[in-house]
């Protein structure tokens, strides 16, 4: 009888996978690796663990594709495109971004967002969430630091909101981890949007961030403003969405 | 000049004491510590828990929540690190920024040594996240030691290599397992964790006996033991899936373990359906009462003979 110990060591892992991810485990490689049956329960366990963590991530977006297209479109995933991630929680990020590129004329209009929005839900409540700098309290002078476990959508549907049909209405969607580490979605209107986005990949000081902001978008800096700009930035810090300010690199260690 | 030297005599002893505090202090019945079971502990911090063991895939690159309760666990207990990517039977070298951030992280932990598997998990760079057999073949020997040996440089600290539950037969011969993992021992110097639910689940599936099996293994190597249940399928296979209690079968082989290997660490495994805490500590009762009875016969047995 043949078996593993027949194969070169390349020769069975690399079997074992096509045995476990393409669409349908061939005679030949079940046959290659002496016990067919007892492959292809490791067949099922590795496709039915994967398949959970996905539709886990996923739900609704797996409930608006129809349970049929969900079913093929993993399958699809694991023949075409499998995890190459050591992370399993970030299993359903590499199906994610497969799916999205699958997502055709077909699908619902929302879809895209759809799937978007519960990745970054899921991504967030996975994510690093203490920041590579040291942080200090907030001050204008210095770089705003945001938590690192934050995504921003900027929506044409409101798939943020529960309900089978996410109706048309454009949307700036932060997502982000509370600090009690629950994932939550925060509607912001547009200048706040464009804020948090200066806050996290724009340059300089916290005042030299805002202050692009409102040259870009031509509003004035007046009292009105900046008592909104105050409660925003009180609310962002309360939401742990904002952490402070970045404060001097640590000192490097010295010796071994 | 004399207080110099008797800061040197007491300041190295208390050093060197405070750096293997975690190694002398894992003993004992310990469990691990996992999302569906953590707060539950921690909120008890039960007695008969002695020491946790984490999965360091779980913490790494995570912070929030999930570095809240290492640290708690931490303050509570000794905590034991066990892999479950490093998977030593991979073609490919481990990923070394991984390594850079596990040594990082059993750094902080102090571990006295880390776990992982028997088995591949990966090929070129896919990963099946299970934990899958290798053939028991020279060329698996090679491959294992040579990773096991690149990990234990790369960490900074032993390893230790964790038999696997299998469904597939890796050999012609039942046994052939055991002369594996020992070849892989002998060229590697590396420590065994031995998990006694695994020898169980294999010998039930391919008729052999886990004594035999278990008396083959060289018991110096042997640094940590796990238990845990598995599913018994309609057709009578054994799966190993940490889902379910542990079966006498499991705790009748834990006991002739510990009688040929020592007082060991053992570690209560439940992964899933996590029942209860009062249910998982009824377990580790019942493993600390055979502990136990293993420790009060090992006694005995020396005065039996001396007054034979």
């Amino acid at each position: 009888m043949s078996g593993p110990a027949d194969l070169s060591l390349r020769a069975y892992q690399e079997t074992a996978l096509r045995v476990f991810f393409l669409r349908e485990a061939s005679e030949e490689d079940l046959t290659a690796l002496g016990s067919p049956e007892r492959f292809r329960i490791y067949r099922n366990m590795v496709r039915h663990r994967l398949e959970k963590v996905i539709r886990a991530a996923l739900p609704r977006t797996v409930r608006a594709l129809g349970e049929d297209e969900a079913t093929a479109l993993i399958a699809a995933f694991f023949d075409e495109a499998p995890p190459r991630t050591r992370w399993f929680r970030e299993v359903p990020e590499h199906f994610g971004a497969f799916a999205l590129s699958r997502f055709g004329a077909g699908s619902p209009p929302y879809l895209r967002e759809l799937c978007q929005f519960e990745l970054a839900r899921w991504t967030v409540q996975h994510l690093e969430s203490e920041p590579a700098t040291s942080v200090v309290a907030l001050d204008f002078a210095l770089p705003p630091v945001t938590t690192p476990a934050l995504r921003r959508l900027r929506v044409e549907h409101r798939v943020d909101l529960r309900g089978l049909t996410p109706r048309v209405e454009a949307a700036n969607l932060a997502v982000y981890r509370r600090l009690d580490d629950k994932p939550a979605t925060w509607v912001l209107n547009d200048i706040a949007a464009a804020l948090l986005d200066a806050f996290v990949d724009g340059r300089g000081s916290l005042a030299e961030r805002v202050q692009a902001v409102t040259r870009a978008r031509d509003v004035a800096i007046d009292e009105t403003f900046l008592e909104r700009l105050s409660a925003l930035l009180a609310d962002f810090l309360e939401r742990g969405v904002l952490l402070g300010s970045a404060g001097p690199a640590p000192a490097s260690s010295s010796g071994a | 000049m004399a207080l110099a030297v008797a800061a040197f005599l007491f300041l190295v002893p208390y050093t060197r004491s405070a750096m293997t505090r975690a190694q002398e202090s894992v003993s004992g019945v310990g469990i691990g510590l996992r999302m569906g079971n953590c707060e539950a502990l921690l909120a008890a911090l039960p007695s008969e828990v002695r020491w946790v063991e984490v999965h360091p895939e779980n913490y790494i690159e995570r912070g929030g929540r999930f570095a809240r309760i290492l640290e708690r666990a931490r303050e509570a207990w000794p905590v034991v690190t066990h892999g479950l990517t490093m998977c030593f039977g991979s073609l490919e070298p481990c990923d070394p920024r991984y390594q850079r951030e596990l040594r990082s992280f059993l750094r902080d932990l102090e571990v006295s040594w880390h776990s992982d598997h028997a088995c591949f998990g990966s090929v070129d760079g896919v990963f099946a996240h299970d934990l899958l057999p290798l053939p028991f073949t020279d060329e698996a020997v090679a491959v294992v030691s040579q990773r096991i040996s690149e990990a234990q440089d790369a960490l900074g600290l032993p390893v230790a290599l964790e038999n696997v539950s299998y469904y597939a037969p890796m050999s012609a011969d039942p046994l052939a397992e055991v002369d594996f993992l020992n070849e892989i021992l002998s060229r590697t110097g590396a420590k065994l964790l031995l998990d006694v639910n695994n020898v169980f689940v294999n010998s039930q599936n391919f008729g052999f006996d886990g004594r035999a099996w278990i008396d083959r293994v060289p018991a110096d190597r042997v640094v940590q033991l796990h238990v845990a249940g598995h599913l018994v399928r309609e057709d009578g296979l054994r799966i190993d899936t940490h889902g379910e209690p542990v079966p006498e079968g499991v705790y009748s082989l834990l006991e002739h373990t510990l009688r040929r290997t020592g007082d060991k660490p053992i570690l209560l495994e439940r992964d899933n359906n996590i029942p209860p805490l009062e249910e998982q500590l009824d377990e580790l009762r019942r493993l600390a009462a055979i502990v136990e009875r293993v420790r009060t016969s090992a006694w005995e047995l020396p005065l039996l003979g001396a007054s034979a």
